[in-house]
């Protein structure tokens, strides 16, 4: 048990409920005993020796106790159900905090799906396993003796009769349980199989136009759809099989009271009431019955789930400090001989070297691959870096604060993010508390407020999934006024203009040489016309700087980066945001 | 695509008017071509029901006469009988359950194809409206709503309506005055079931929101994780999580509290059931005018009454909101394409000369992406558009390949209208490459090949071969049968666009149409792509949209687009001779 102890932890903490919960659970079982006897009892009363006062205190009796079982049944599900979505909250809010504090690595080689999984189907599972089936186990294991006690001391054969067939209600429902658990495994497989299909086609629509697969398509998914019924077909035979089959158990049970009852009656061995009451105490066990086989499984897949939960709590979490007040840092950045490689795979960075001093501006360049953006994930502590390599103000990265690390730096990544939240909130992401006079501040850096003016609700706009989808270049320039709005002394820029048109991403740039003179600033980008202003430029190949300077000198040296700056110059000359040419 | 068009909230769920009973009656043409099925099923269900009702009179006769009388004459019989009874009526709803099962997985099966189907003929305007997400839901879920809406609501309706209806009539039959107190409490079994099934579809309908706002939420801060640690807004995430999670929290514990309150309640109702039978029937036994037998069989059938009476409760709630859903696929499948098969197409001419004669095009009202736009192709020229962003070159070949059909204007195939060709005729005509380079989820070879019967392995890597790329694949672990992952993300952007250089030479059709990428690649596989390009040019009429001097200079005829008008045409030479927009956008390079 203790490989879930977070888990059990959450539970203990509600164990006050679930005890209180389980005196219910007794009471309303035992409860629910007597009332068969009582209509048994009725029974005799009518079918012999009548007494209307004696029927009606029999009546009254047996209403007395569904009063007070409606009363106690009622707090046996409210309290443990309930507590079972207590501790699956508890859970959840636990697992999404830890969630949040894990490094990016991680996230590198889990999949989001896998892990909303945890969140939905493990969960679910764990809850079920604290809730529906610690109540019916204890329903069954209280209910079936209490049950008996009544049964053997009014007619000991007549119970082995009626229980005669429960133990393979159990067995049978715990074995076809497991088979029809793995068949909705396999539909949902085929179902998942089915929806990529669609997405897939929906997504390379234009290519299956252009070449006439339209046909060819429809016929692959005829073939899936046909798997995902065949499969079905699978679980609707079993369950099929199975339900019918329950019924017919527990009413093999009334029969036989009731051939062999009926024997007794007639002889005098035991009367009319007895076997109505049997009859009835079939009818009361059977769920309990079916349910035992149920909740072994349920026990089985929750114990598995929880597992897979406390896996992902076992995930080392990043370094976590608290500090009682944040002292931004200056912004002098100092990187000595960095090595570096992603999953001791090939050198990402073979021996980088550069300082930026205090409100300078640093650029890299190169092709794609060549370790640009790694420098950045290294400097923002994504990835651990090693001692004595990566300085901030003197001051080695290892030993400032992730929080005081993060708050001095305004990060724009190369893929743009944005929530499904307002184009407002979406800016003020940079800065807690924004008011809205700067987060319109911002989007005019960005050259995107006259845009977002137009969407249909200005800035409260909603975005993504549930709102408006917005142009490439759009979700760029979001993304830029967010690092505009943050007051952060130190800004990235991951190649963050490439979906911009060049004449804004001239006006942008203009706006951030004005906004970052007193900033210190490391730009990643593939575009060098952007960046000839830059202090010193350092041109990437292969994880290695191979040329640095400033773009004069890069020019006069007439090397890699000059070769691949007229390079891009033909390219722009041929796609230029034709209004602004001449700005260029 | 051109970004003029993406906020236009054009809303895609435009729900024309469909009342239930519409949508049923679309539902029930699905189940037409298996209606001797479907009746067979519904004969089963009410034999089942007749079966079911026998069992307490059977009691009723064991008791009175055989129990109370002592007679044991005929009681094994009888016995027997019970038995089959048991057997036959598990064998009738094993049928039943099959049946309605499978035959709702074929319709569903149908319908997906239908929606499918439909959803591949549509123009490309209407991608561009409708989200890729809201489409899959059509075919995916709402196509499985369309199941419960038939298994859970229709057939489970009639099943239930059928026990009822059996419980009923055998209480009248054993003695009607016992039946009309009994019944007394079925109006307050139903309202109580009708409330409970009131507040619980209410209930659910905030939890299935909640649910899908805390798992997006969730999903999406997965996806922004890196943002979120780095802007550290871990704090404003948790607090959101937990509004969210707490929320649904509340709303699962109201269910369970609604649930905890309905059970008890009904087991009550129940109560006052048996109340009234053994009071009355204890009188009218006194009295002798029923046997005691009647009365227990009574107590069994009141106990039977709950279960459908509450499932009709909730059936017909799943089978109201089921309906309102259903009218989602039915509107997406009134949506009638633009672009459409000519009812009499006319064959393909012999002489495959492209003519562009004053064509005009917007994708929107009257915002024109292209003005006046006339040229020729004569079979076997190469050309290629040049121009800045959004000047239109793409909308171009859209046209061309009838993604959208010209808004004035013709476009003319050795002078037959394509709009009076059938546009899978006119589309295979041309080797297609666009600028994303779409992949599948399937092998290279898959991929380059795309159903071709002809396309082998040998061809394959003849191909590639002509395009001097054929080691380029053989690095790849499995060669051309590895599988390329989700839009092609185990292959970098330069491989990809080298696949569908492969699958356009592979397709080998007597035009090239190539949308070239912007998109930067490393510098061997931009050399491979630049040598690739003459090759698929190589014996074919070529219209390319150019990004790349290599390309410009290996063609006959360069136009100049600016602002969805030709400005300029000629070669290279030519248009930097003519000193006009071409030469300005060329001189850029050497003035700086």
């Amino acid at each position: 048990m203790t490989d879930f102890a977070i888990i059990r932890s959450f539970i203990d903490k509600r164990w006050k409920s679930i005890l209180l919960g389980s005196v219910f659970v007794v009471i309303t079982n035992i409860l629910d005993v007597f009332i068969p006897s009582f209509v048994g009892k009725a029974i005799d009363l009518i079918s012999s020796h009548f007494s209307f006062t004696d029927l009606y205190l029999i009546v009254g009796l047996i209403f007395l106790i569904q009063t007070v079982k409606s009363v106690t049944r009622f707090f046996m599900r409210y309290i443990i159900i309930g507590a079972s979505w207590k501790v699956e909250n508890d859970v959840r809010k636990r697992l999404f905090d830890h969630l949040l504090r894990l490094p990016l690595p991680f996230y590198n080689s889990t999949r989001t799906g896998d892990l909303v999984a945890r969140f939905t189907n493990d969960l679910t599972a764990v809850r079920m396993m604290i809730g529906p089936a610690v109540m019916y186990s204890m329903n069954a294991l209280i209910l079936l003796p209490a049950a008996l006690v009544f049964m053997f001391a009014k007619d000991v054969q007549l119970t082995l009769y009626a229980l005669l067939p429960f133990p393979f209600i159990a067995y049978l429902v715990n074995r076809v349980g497991s088979h029809i658990h793995k068949g909705f495994k396999k539909v949902q497989e085929s179902y998942s199989d089915i929806s990529s299909h669609v997405q897939e086609n929906l997504n390379g629509i234009q290519v299956i136009k252009a070449y006439v697969c339209e046909l060819e398509e429809m016929e692959k998914l005829n073939n899936l759809s046909k798997e995902y019924v065949k499969n079905n077909r699978y679980i609707i035979r079993l369950q099929s099989i199975m339900w019918p089959l329950l019924d017919i158990f527990s009413s093999f049970g009334l029969i036989l009271v009731l051939w062999f009852g009926a024997h007794k009656v007639i002889s005098g061995q035991t009367s009319l009431g007895t076997i109505v009451a049997f009859i009835m105490y079939v009818g009361l066990l059977s769920w309990p019955a079916i349910s035992l086989g149920w909740v072994i499984a349920i026990f089985q897949r929750g114990t598995a789930s929880a597992r897979r939960i406390q896996e992902i709590f076992d995930v080392e979490q990043e370094r976590q400090e608290t500090e009682q007040e944040i002292i931004p840092l200056k912004g002098t950045v100092d990187v000595k001989n960095l090595h570096f490689s992603y999953n001791g795979g090939r050198k990402a960075l073979d021996g980088v070297s550069f300082t930026v001093k205090n409100g300078g501006t640093l650029a890299v360049v190169g092709r794609t691959g060549s370790g640009k953006s790694t420098i950045l994930n290294l400097l923002t502590g994504t990835y651990k870096v090693s001692r004595g390599v990566v300085f901030y103000d003197g001051m080695d990265i290892n030993d400032i604060s992730l929080t005081r690390l993060r708050s001095s730096i305004a990060y724009v990544p190369q893929e743009t993010f944005l929530f499904s939240e307002t184009v407002a909130e979406n800016i003020a992401f940079g800065k807690e508390g924004a008011d809205s006079e700067s987060i319109k501040n911002a989007a005019r850096f960005a050259a995107i407020d006259d845009e977002i003016a137009a969407y249909p609700e200005g800035y409260s706009t909603v975005l993504g999934e549930r709102g408006i989808t917005v142009s490439g270049g759009q979700r760029q320039r979001i993304a830029i006024a967010r690092a505009f709005i943050s007051d952060a002394p130190i800004l990235f820029l991951d190649d963050s203009l490439s979906s911009v048109d060049t004449a804004t991403e001239m006006t942008i740039l203009r706006n951030i040489h004005d906004a970052i003179r007193n900033k210190t600033a490391i730009i990643v980008t593939q575009r060098l016309g952007a960046i000839r202003n830059a202090d010193e430029i350092l041109y990437m190949s292969e994880g290695k700087i191979i040329e640095r300077g400033t773009h004069e000198s890069l020019m006069r040296l007439d090397g890699e980066y000059a070769a691949l700056y007229s390079e891009q110059e033909i390219i722009e000359s041929l796609e230029p945001g034709k209004p602004d040419a001449d700005s260029v | 695509m051109p970004d003029q068009k993406n906020n236009r909230g054009i809303t895609p769920d435009t729900v024309i008017e469909y009342t239930p009973w519409t949508a049923f009656k679309r539902l029930s043409g699905y189940i037409r071509p298996y209606a001797d099925i479907a009746f067979i099923a519904l004969a089963f269900s009410i034999f089942s029901s007749c079966l079911l009702v026998a069992r307490p009179y059977l009691v009723k006769i064991a008791i009175d006469n055989h129990i109370t009388t002592g007679n044991l004459k005929g009681f094994d019989l009888l016995m027997i009988v019970f038995l089959a009874i048991y057997l036959i009526k598990y064998s009738v709803d094993y049928a039943f359950n099959m049946i309605t099962g499978v035959l709702g997985q074929k319709i569903m099966h149908n319908l997906r194809m239908d929606v499918f189907g439909h959803i591949l003929s549509m123009e490309m305007s209407f991608f561009d409206h409708n989200q890729v997400g809201r489409l899959m839901t059509r075919t995916t879920d709402d196509v499985n709503t369309l199941n419960d809406l038939y298994t859970t609501g229709a057939v489970s309706i009639f099943n239930n309506i059928s026990i009822v209806i059996g419980i009923i009539g055998v209480m009248f039959y054993m003695d009607w005055k016992l039946a009309l107190i009994t019944l007394a409490i079925i109006p307050l079994l139903y309202f109580l079931a009708a409330m409970f099934a009131n507040k619980i579809r209410i209930i659910y309908r905030i939890i299935r929101k909640g649910t899908a706002h805390l798992n997006s939420f969730l999903q999406e801060s997965i996806l922004g994780m890196r943002l979120i640690q780095l802007m550290r807004r871990i704090d404003w995430s948790y607090g959101k999580f937990t509004l969210f999670s707490d929320r649904l929290m509340g709303a699962k514990i109201s269910n369970v509290y609604y649930y905890g309150l309905f059970f008890p309640l009904l087991e009550f109702v129940g109560m006052i059931g048996l109340a009234l039978i053994l009071i009355s029937g204890g009188h009218r036994i006194f009295q002798g005018t029923i046997q005691i037998g009647v009365l227990v069989a009574f107590i069994r059938l009141v106990d039977m009454l709950f279960q459908p009476i509450r499932e009709l409760a909730e059936n017909f709630n799943t089978l109201l909101s089921a309906l309102a859903s259903s009218e989602r696929i039915f509107t997406l499948l009134d949506t009638k394409a633009k672009v459409t098969k000519p009812l009499h197409p006319l064959p393909l001419p012999d002489n495959r000369e492209i003519c562009f004669d004053h064509v005009w095009f917007a994708y929107e009202g009257e915002e024109w992406v292209l003005r006046d736009v006339t040229f020729h192709v004569e079979p076997g020229e190469k050309i290629a558009f040049v121009g800045p962003s959004g000047a239109g070159k793409t909308s171009i070949i859209n046209l061309l390949l009838r993604f959208y059909d010209v808004s004035k204007g013709r476009i003319l195939i050795g002078g037959t209208d394509i709009r009076d060709i059938s546009p899978d005729t006119l589309r295979r005509l041309f080797s297609h490459v666009g600028q994303d380079s779409f992949l599948f989820n399937r092998t290279v070879a898959e991929n380059i090949c795309l159903y071709s019967d002809s396309c082998s392995h040998d061809h394959i890597h003849q191909v590639l071969s002509r395009m001097g790329s054929d080691h380029f694949f053989e690095s790849l672990e499995k060669g051309l049968d590895t599988e390329v992952m989700e839009r092609g993300s185990r292959l970098s952007q330069g491989q990809r666009q080298l696949v569908s250089f492969a699958r356009a030479l592979a397709a080998d059709r007597e035009i090239l149409v190539l949308d070239e990428a912007t998109a930067s690649v490393d510098t061997f596989t931009e050399s491979l792509l630049q040598k690739a390009v003459p090759v698929l040019m190589e014996n074919r009429t070529s219209i390319v949209i150019a990004h790349r001097l290599s390309t410009i200079r290996n063609v006959d005829r360069i136009y100049v687009l600016a602002r969805g008008k030709i400005c300029e045409t000629g070669s290279h030479a030519e248009l930097l001779k003519m000193n006009g927009l071409y030469a300005t956008l060329s001189r850029m390079h050497f003035e700086g």
